[in-house]
């Protein structure tokens, strides 16, 4: 009799936490609701996995042309707290420059110099500015030097050998080109959708634009890319969904980065203002830089 | 004897939670129903031509512009046009100014 008793009870408890649990299913907030379109999310009208593929620089021919199709970046290393060039280095320089006046007589070039975390602030933008006046002296030989740069890597680490370094970059006449040029970035975020590269033009420009080494670039599509496909062959497509693309690009990024968006931010479905903030509060936890280019 | 009290007891306090729930989630419901009576009355649509060529005129003329919730980006420490209309210095100036604050953003 006890027992049956207990059966009820247990039974009658299940049955009120069913009925119960629903309605606290209802009030829990769903994250994949951010930036809805009434009835869907941008998440559910990508294809795409978070509107976005992690795609690489394409190769350069072997024997260009016009500058547009060379290899317009050069990056010198140094051991660590020197600045001087070796003369095989130095040598490397004046082939790599010459080969660029014989594409194009004039050019404005850009000079970055970086340090690894390795040192005092103080100490590390002294050894980056003796590297840059190094690279400097050489470069004014052949083209005039349009922008020079001071830029500790991030993340700071020490010893980290690939930062120790500067970078030449010959820019071609094309403004969005040199404008990702100048602006050195560890993360790119390209909108692919096809109403923002309505000519060949421009996106030939994304193409040829000399990302910096070791950066991370990704490409904004709803449909039509795959991770690691080259970039040169990605085929503008869709609509815009770069908020969710950016939105999730922040979750790949390490403190001190700076992420490059390259989009006219022009969505069909305009951004609330609570997406607004959402948006600027986890670019502010994640400590990262971010810059937008509009073409 | 007490296995029978505390059965009631548990089984009148889930009751009680579980009509507080009902309630609360029905509060919504139960407030715009006490207030449907007060909604303000709408006025029967005019079939006169002329009047909704002068509501179209209003809506076309007075309605409230477009507004752009895209612009500003969110979280960007510089943004960087490259209208083709601006000058090449202009661009370049816009450049120089971030990367002036994306230095000043690394010393910190």
């Amino acid at each position: 009799m006890q027992g049956k008793k207990s059966s009820i009870f247990a039974r009658f408890v299940f049955a009120l936490f069913l009925v119960f649990i629903p309605f606290q299913a209802s009030s829990v907030p769903d994250t994949s609701a951010f930036y809805l379109a009434s009835s869907n999310t941008a998440a559910d009208r990508c294809q795409t996995r978070n509107c976005m593929c992690k795609v690489r620089a394409g190769p350069r021919p072997a024997n260009p042309v016009t500058i547009e199709e060379s290899v317009r970046r050069h990056s010198i290393y140094f051991p660590s707290a020197v600045h001087e060039l070796t003369s095989r280095q130095e040598s490397g320089l004046h082939s790599y420059l010459a080969a660029m006046k014989s594409l194009t007589a004039t050019a404005d070039v850009t000079i970055t110099a970086y340090t690894d975390g390795c040192g005092s602030t103080y100490y590390n933008r002294g050894l980056a500015l003796r590297r840059l006046n190094t690279a400097t002296s050489i470069v004014t030989e052949y083209f005039s030097v349009g922008t020079t740069t001071i830029h500790p890597e991030a993340p700071p680490e020490c010893p980290l050998a690939e930062a120790r370094r500067v970078d030449i970059v010959t820019h071609t006449s094309r403004r969005l080109t040199t404008t990702i040029d100048k602006i050195p970035a560890d993360v790119y975020l390209v909108d692919a959708s096809g109403s923002m590269w309505p000519s060949w033009r421009q996106w030939t420009d994304i193409i040829n634009a000399s990302y910096k080494p070791g950066s991370r670039i990704y490409v904004s599509m709803i449909a039509g890319c795959r991770t690691n496909q080259t970039i040169d062959t990605v085929s503008p497509y869709g609509g815009t969904e770069i908020w969710w693309a950016y939105w999730s690009v922040l979750d790949t990024m390490q403190i001190g980065e700076t992420l490059v968006i390259i989009s006219d931010f022009d969505s069909d479905i305009p951004l609330r203002s609570w997406e607004h903030e959402m948006i600027a509060e986890k670019v502010s936890q994640k400590q990262v830089n971010v810059v937008a280019i509009r073409p | 004897m007490k296995d029978k009290i505390f059965t009631v007891a548990a089984m009148a306090t889930l009751l009680g939670v579980y009509s507080a729930s009902v309630y609360h989630f029905s509060l919504g419901t139960i407030h715009s129903t006490l207030h449907s009576n007060e909604r303000v009355a709408v006025p029967s649509p005019s079939e006169s031509t002329e009047d909704v060529q002068k509501i179209m005129s209003a809506i076309r003329t007075q309605g409230p512009a477009r507004v752009q919730t895209n612009l500003p980006i969110p979280g960007t420490v510089c943004s960087i046009s490259l209208n083709e209309n601006e000058s090449v210095i202009s661009v370049d100036n816009e450049i120089g100014t971030c990367l002036d604050i994306l230095d000043a953003g690394q010393e910190e």
